[in-house]
């Protein structure tokens, strides 16, 4: 056996066995998460959320939305989140030093005077300018902070330093939430009766082509661009699958930064966000189990199947392109991080299932799979690709990946079915067979940049344009 | 490679099969929902009827057309007719109310509720012990009183209420025996219940609170907040040496509601045994039945380091009474930072 052939089998079977263990970790999330939806659904057809909204004993909440250069539609934004149906509720919108006129328009609308504030400084942050109430009782929930310019993290903490409600809900200040989403993130922490809820988390669904009037969603599209469209698919699969099989294991590493709660008191205990990361979300849930496991405190983290967020993707390559981008250097920085849980048996499931898994199948896929694409182009321009091989191999995975899909698609029909008409759910099967040709290798090739960009230092976010949300039409 | 074409082809089968699936379901689903809606009016039509029937002039039976009593053999309709009942009857009181519990008997949908019972599955047994108090069958009381301290905090919960809804507050006697924890969530439900319900009587918070399940001692400590029950003052102070500390918080709350003129130094007595969450809770509740004579005593405590304790102090001080506010004035930290900025806001929050 020659050399060349010995590394092409090498090459070959790790890539063969590395698919295997990958494609079967799929299965079993596919088909763990089903048990936990249904649970959540049957559990859920006796709760009536509308006695949370009212009592005075529900979850003290506060709202952060951190806001930068949202002028366009803050007024808005802030609007849906005060009609928000909740006793205990205060939102803070913290402007991180917009260079438009975010905080003027926000001044003008809620009659906003500057007010002498303490701003307990649990967590260090950038400079706090002031912060801003309303003369008018109707906004008496509303709090808003201008701080110096920090990033997204920085806000949050300000945010997390001047609220004084039990519970945090951090939110982008231009996501549409349900009427119920509150309701149904705040009582996962009040039902456990064995361990600390210390986040949950929701579905968040894309938000393209539906129609939307006065920061609510008033009817449910499919995405007509082929970019959000995959995207729906994509996060269909993520969160209805994935994060639900996770949260069933109690191993979840990710709360969308989006929207999501936590307990206050273990973020400060914590330290709050990390703003030296760019993946901050999944960074500071990570950090808050890794502080629960070392004090051998039982904790859960939850997730909620329901929508209950709805948020505008990137319709644009070049925009998807820097997302995932950042996501991968998120990913890459809070696995480095925490490395000392690496199949760390101190650290429980979490150092030996959950960390493992995102090691292995969410950062080395992408870069596996690039490697295998490169070796691939070698080992053909030296003739000695079995190309029966290969087309049965890549058949084999394509067949698969349109399998978990339509699985994905179906799961959603029979739970939510947000997407009711036969033809919506044909162009999700069509786009499910697109998907491996067109928006994989893309997003495959954004994440190894990613790589390229972390090892060379570059740790910005990148302008994450939005074309904003269909109106009604009168 | 054999192995690979058969994988390839059984992916391939698998995900048409589900997508005709998907397919049927959906026709499926909008063709039912067309058939519904005929079956939704009628429905319709036959509760509205219930509800301004005058039982008096019907022998105490609600007219059925043979229309509907045709409707009444099939099993969907039945359904539907049984959720429509159960959803009006959720919304409303009163005679109206009764109507609705009367035409329910009298299409014995009760028995409908009590084979739910017999289920194996949870969700249903919850749902049949759910409508059960719904619909206010009080005949079934003895059927799911048992329920109320089941393993499964579903089923558990669905019973209390609905011993809650059939008897009134002396249906709380379950929690003389009850082994279950119960969660915030849970309480918070069964004190919207007693919200609902006209207040009464009732005994037995003497005992709840000094269970052996800490979860009833505190729901027992929030009944006494919510019904004000000064008689069990010693008790309640009672409950301040709990070993759990959540019970211990509960007690602090409740002695903000019911207290006398000894509770601000007994709660100041306890102050210094406590843990940092109870010790907030001490400062809070003494702003609402403090007075000048702590005043001194709270001072002592403002050399904290911890700035939501300096500032929760500052603001119990200040809002005690007036000499309180002035005298934060005349420390020598009240020109330095913290405490300068924190006398700014609560200065404001007072003006407010």
């Amino acid at each position: 056996m020659s050399w060349q052939s010995f590394l092409l089998d090498f090459f070959t079977y790790g890539i063969l066995s590395y698919s295997i263990l990958l494609l079967s970790s799929y299965v079993f999330i596919g088909l763990y998460s089903i048990g936990e939806v249904r649970h959540y659904l049957k559990k859920n057809s006796f709760t009536d959320y509308r006695i949370l909204a009212g009592s005075t004993q529900a979850p003290t909440i506060s709202i952060l939305a951190p806001a930068y250069n949202e002028g366009a539609n803050i007024i808005e934004n802030v609007r849906s989140l005060l009609s928000i149906h909740y006793n205990n509720l205060e939102v803070i919108i913290i402007n991180d030093g917009s260079k438009d006129d975010s905080l003027e328009k926000l001044i003008a609308a809620y009659d906003l005077f500057k007010d002498d504030f303490f701003v307990n400084p649990q967590i260090k942050t950038k400079d706090v300018r002031g912060v801003y109430k309303s003369r008018n009782a109707v906004y008496r929930k509303l709090i808003v902070v201008d701080k110096v310019n920090g990033g997204k993290a920085d806000a949050l903490n300000v945010g997390i330093n001047i609220a004084k409600n039990n519970y945090i809900v951090c939110i982008d200040v231009d996501c549409i939430l349900e009427q119920d989403a509150l309701l149904k993130l705040a009582k996962p922490f009040i039902e456990n009766t064995e361990e600390r809820v210390i986040a949950t988390g929701g579905v968040i669904r894309i938000a393209n082509s539906c129609v939307v009037e006065n920061g609510r969603l008033l009817k449910v599209n499919l995405p007509e661009q082929f970019l959000p469209r995959v995207q729906t698919l994509e996060y269909i699969r993520a969160f209805l699958l994935g994060r639900m099989a996770w949260s069933r294991l109690n191993g979840l590493l990710l709360i969308s930064g989006a929207f999501g709660a936590f307990d206050r008191d273990i973020v400060i205990k914590c330290g709050g966000y990390d703003h030296t990361t760019v993946g901050e979300d999944m960074e500071l849930v990570v950090r808050m189990r890794r502080y629960m496991e070392e004090r051998n405190q039982p904790y859960k983290v939850s997730f909620i199947p329901d929508p209950l967020c709805w948020t505008e993707a990137p319709a644009t390559f070049k925009i998807l392109g820097r997302q995932r981008n950042r996501w991968a250097r998120g990913t890459i920085e809070t696995l480095r991080f925490h490395r000392i849980m690496f199949f760390n048996p101190k650290y429980g499931l979490l150092g030996m299932l959950s960390y493992p898994y995102w090691f292995f199948f969410e950062f080395l896929a992408p870069l596996v799979e690039f490697v295998g694409m490169v070796g691939f182009i070698i080992f053909m321009l030296f003739g000695l690709v079995d190309w029966l091989f290969f087309v049965n191999l890549l058949f084999f995975v394509f067949s698969f990946g349109f399998l978990y899909s339509v699985f994905a698609i179906l799961m959603e029909v029979i739970t939510y079915n947000q997407y009711k008409k036969p033809k919506d759910i044909l162009n999700l099967v069509l786009t499910a067979f697109l998907e491996p040709f067109i928006f994989h290798p893309f997003v495959v090739w954004s994440a190894v940049k990613g790589n390229i960009d972390l090892l060379q230092k570059k740790n910005d976010w990148g302008e994450m344009t939005r074309q904003g949300f269909s109106k009604k039409t009168p | 490679m054999f192995y690979f074409d058969v994988a390839i082809i059984i992916f391939y089968i698998l995900a048409l099969a589900i997508v005709l699936f998907i397919i049927l379901y959906l026709l499926f689903i909008h063709k039912n929902r067309r058939i519904n809606t005929e079956m939704e009016a009628l429905a319709d039509d036959l509760v509205s009827q219930a509800i301004f029937t005058e039982f008096e002039d019907t022998n105490g039976l609600i007219p059925i057309s043979s229309e509907l009593q045709k409707q009444l053999l099939n099993t969907r309709f039945k359904s539907i007719i049984y959720d429509k009942i159960i959803l009006t009857t959720k919304s409303i009181s009163g005679h109206s109310h009764l109507s609705l519990q009367k035409l329910f008997m009298q299409l014995n949908l009760d028995l409908q509720c009590l084979k739910l019972l017999d289920s194996y599955q949870w969700h249903r047994i919850a749902k049949g012990i759910q409508e059960i108090g719904i619909m206010g069958l009080k005949q079934y009381l003895p059927d799911i009183s048992p329920y109320t301290n089941d393993s499964n905090k579903y089923i558990s919960i669905e019973a209390q209420i609905a011993v809650l809804k059939l008897s009134g507050f002396k249906g709380l006697r379950f929690l003389d025996n009850l082994t279950q924890t119960i969660s915030e969530w849970e309480q918070i439900m069964l004190l919207k219940e007693l919200g609902n319900l006209p207040v009464e009587e009732f005994s037995g918070i003497e005992m709840w609170l000094k269970s052996n399940n800490d979860s009833v001692v505190i729901f027992a400590l929030k009944l006494t907040r919510n019904y004000h029950k000064f008689e069990l003052y010693n008790d309640i102070v009672d409950c301040l040496v709990h070993h759990n500390s959540k019970v211990r918080l509960n007690a602090i709350h409740t002695l903000a509601e019911v207290y006398n003129q000894d509770t601000a130094q007994q709660l100041l007595h306890r102050y210094k045994q406590e843990d940092y969450e109870q010790q907030l809770a001490i400062v809070i509740a003494l702003e609402t039945i403090g007075d000048d004579n702590i005043i001194d005593v709270l001072i002592q405590y403002l050399s904290t380091e911890i700035y939501e304790m300096k500032y929760t102090l500052a603001c119990t001080i200040a809002n005690i009474s007036k000499y309180g506010y002035e005298k934060l004035l005349t420390l020598p930290d009240a020109q330095h930072y913290p405490l300068n900025e924190m006398l700014l806001q609560i200065k404001s929050e007072m003006k407010q």
